[in-house]
């Protein structure tokens, strides 16, 4: 028997599959082929920068995206908005970066944030980026998964406590804390810098 | 640490998200963030984040939404194919343990009937015993001996194995 591909990222098309896919009645998920690729187009940047800055590994970024939007196709729940579904969404993704910490996807992860992996293609002020990659490498993944929610994202607590099942009323104080515990990383690289020049 | 709370987090927050933080921000509130810690923090952090999601947004490189819909397409069929085969292995599984547990039931039985005759098993256990005692006389160096005995060990050996692959053969 043949070994059964575990994620969506290790499928390979071959031609005849390709023809087959084409020919074959679709399998039912829980969106319509237009609906999914206009949801995508509309979340798939930012979740990729979320899993991007999470996890600090772009080729592991890549494969939990797939894996996250192949469980939301999956999902039996009704969403009863776009802002559920992108929950949902992130929900997911998050699960897939913690769950990924302790087994498939160990090898990956938490190799600490590396600058290198991250700013290849990415435009100017390249100190100014590396010193939050740094900040952020430095943080705990669940802070790091906070402030991101919270100021890249622009969620609110009860949106950031629904991704990362937390408390709502809890959010607030975790946030402060790890705002404050980045703040004196990012001050801490700038007075370091201060000093060397 | 203790945390403070400022009442103008809100108000710098806003500002921050709708880019007007510093230039365009009022100018109490820049001089009210220069005195306060927790409006700082928030500054400072919230800025960088920000800039940095931007310039990584700008620059993700996402598969695309045609090669990620394929690839669920195929994934879900291919799963969908392994949930049909599951209850045939559930069934061979079952079938199997039953056979087990319906062979290990009547050696139960046996050995108990075999224990409760001894007197009938007493003859056959010499005869058993004759046999073996012949089985060692013979002598296994003559090779019209050896040959048939060899062979008879080897099909003892491989008919299970040929028949376990015809029936493995047989599955779609």
């Amino acid at each position: 028997m043949p070994p059964r591909r575990s994620s969506v990222a290790d499928v390979t098309f071959t031609d005849v599959e390709l023809l087959q896919a084409a020919d074959a009645a679709d399998v039912p998920l829980a969106m319509d082929e237009d609906a999914f690729r206009a949801f995508y187009e509309r979340t798939a940047p930012s979740l990729w920068g979320y899993l991007a800055r999470i996890s600090g590994d772009r080729q592991l970024a890549d494969d939990l995206l797939q894996e996250s939007y192949y469980r939301l196709l999956k999902a039996r729940d009704a969403f009863e908005s776009e802002a559920h579904r992108r929950n949902y969404l992130f929900r997911v993704a998050t699960n897939l970066v913690r769950d990924g910490r302790r087994g498939a996807f160990a090898g990956h992860i938490d190799r600490s944030v590396s600058v290198s992996d991250l700013s290849a293609d990415e435009p100017s002020s390249p100190e100014r980026r590396a010193d939050v990659q740094r900040a952020l490498g430095r943080l705990k993944p669940r802070e790091r998964a906070l402030l991101w929610l919270a100021y890249a994202q622009g969620s609110s607590h009860s949106e950031i406590a629904g991704v990362l099942g937390l408390k709502t009323a809890s959010i607030k104080l975790l946030l402060f804390r790890a705002r404050r515990k980045m703040a004196a990383l990012l001050e801490g690289d700038r007075s370091g810098k201060g000093a060397r020049s | 640490m203790t945390p403070h709370f400022c009442p103008h987090e809100t108000e710098l927050w806003d500002a921050i998200a709708a880019g007007r933080w510093p230039d365009a921000a009022d100018a109490t509130l820049r001089a009210h963030v220069v005195s306060c810690g927790a409006c700082r923090d928030l500054a400072l952090v919230a800025g960088s984040l920000q800039r940095d999601a931007c310039d990584v947004t700008r620059a993700a490189t996402p598969p695309s939404s045609a090669i990620v819909w394929w690839r669920a397409q195929m994934r879900a069929r291919q799963e969908a194919a392994d949930a049909v085969d599951r209850p045939i292995t559930v069934v061979q599984g079952l079938a199997i343990a039953c056979a087990a547990g319906l062979l290990l039931g009547l050696m139960g039985s046996v050995a108990a009937w075999v224990r409760g005759s001894t007197g009938w098993f007493s003859p056959w256990s010499a005869t058993v015993t004759n046999v073996v005692v012949q089985l060692a006389a013979v002598d296994f160096t003559n090779r019209w001996v050896l040959l048939p005995a060899v062979l008879i060990c080897l099909s003892l050996v491989i008919a299970p194995v040929a028949i376990y692959a015809i029936m493995t053969d047989e599955q779609p």
